[in-house]
């Protein structure tokens, strides 16, 4: 059953990962014109569209996280606490970053809501940037911890 | 769902959420209002120490206490941030009508 939980939330995690890596990166980078590489393509990607997928995935992956972690307590952490320090605050900083990231959640629905006001371009920039920040480190700190002990 | 989105009561939620989380993570234990101790399966008011039973987990009383501050302070700061601006308008056509 747990096993089952942190490969959804895993799964769910590489879902939300696409759509704000391709909205982060068609406004902080927009696409050429006239290049049909595929960097290109991958940035010419209409941002508008992600913004309900990345508010629904970053909910449902947050729940699954927050339904495994007491599993995550018990069979990790206290493993990390004994011999691996940096990971046990590695872990930390995920869950308190990725509690400020469901906070600035309802702001970016907010901004990220057609018709887009262009007064507030930047700061959509930013929070879509913030969001993919934390939404990556999350994703690499968690799977580097399930590689030094799964749960 | 679409009307909550476009309130204007989102951005301020997200602030006083992130103040809120924040401040109950700063001054933990004295404002954990629960814990959960996964070894026992039991609920606790506040942060209990319960030494080799533990860990007791307090994030979900991070959360819990940001978003019920986020529920009661944003609904208030946009009705003063509402005020203020109907106050400003009042101002403005009073000294528009004077002068």
């Amino acid at each position: 059953m747990i096993t089952t939980l942190f490969v959804l939330h895993g799964l769910v995690a590489i879902a939300l990962l696409g759509a704000v890596s391709h909205q982060a990166t068609s406004v902080w980078f927009p696409a050429r014109k006239g290049d049909h590489s595929f960097v290109n393509r991958f940035r010419a990607a209409k941002a508008g569209v992600y913004t309900n997928a990345i508010v629904a995935l970053f909910v449902a992956t947050f729940v699954l996280g927050a339904v495994a972690y007491p599993s995550y307590r018990i069979n990790a952490h206290i493993h990390f606490e004994s011999g691996w320090p940096l990971a046990a605050e590695a872990f930390e900083l995920k869950e308190h970053s990725l509690a400020v990231a469901l906070g600035l959640l309802p702001a970016y629905w907010y901004y990220w809501r057609a018709p887009f006001k262009p007064e507030h371009d930047w700061t959509r920039k930013w929070l879509v940037l913030t969001l993919t920040a934390i939404v990556w480190a999350g994703f690499l700190i968690g799977h580097v911890l399930n590689n030094i002990q799964g749960v | 769902m679409s009307r909550i989105a476009s309130s204007p009561i989102c951005p301020i939620f997200s602030v006083v959420f992130v103040l809120a989380y924040l401040i109950s993570l700063e001054f933990h234990p004295r404002f954990t209002i629960f814990a959960y101790a996964p070894r026992l399966g039991t609920w606790f008011l506040g942060a209990p120490n319960l030494g080799a039973d533990g860990p007791a987990m307090c994030w979900w009383s991070f959360l819990a206490t940001a978003f019920i501050a986020g529920l009661v302070i944003s609904p208030l700061v946009l009705l003063v941030r509402k005020f203020l601006f109907l106050h400003e308008r009042v101002e403005t056509a009073r000294f528009a009508r004077s002068h």
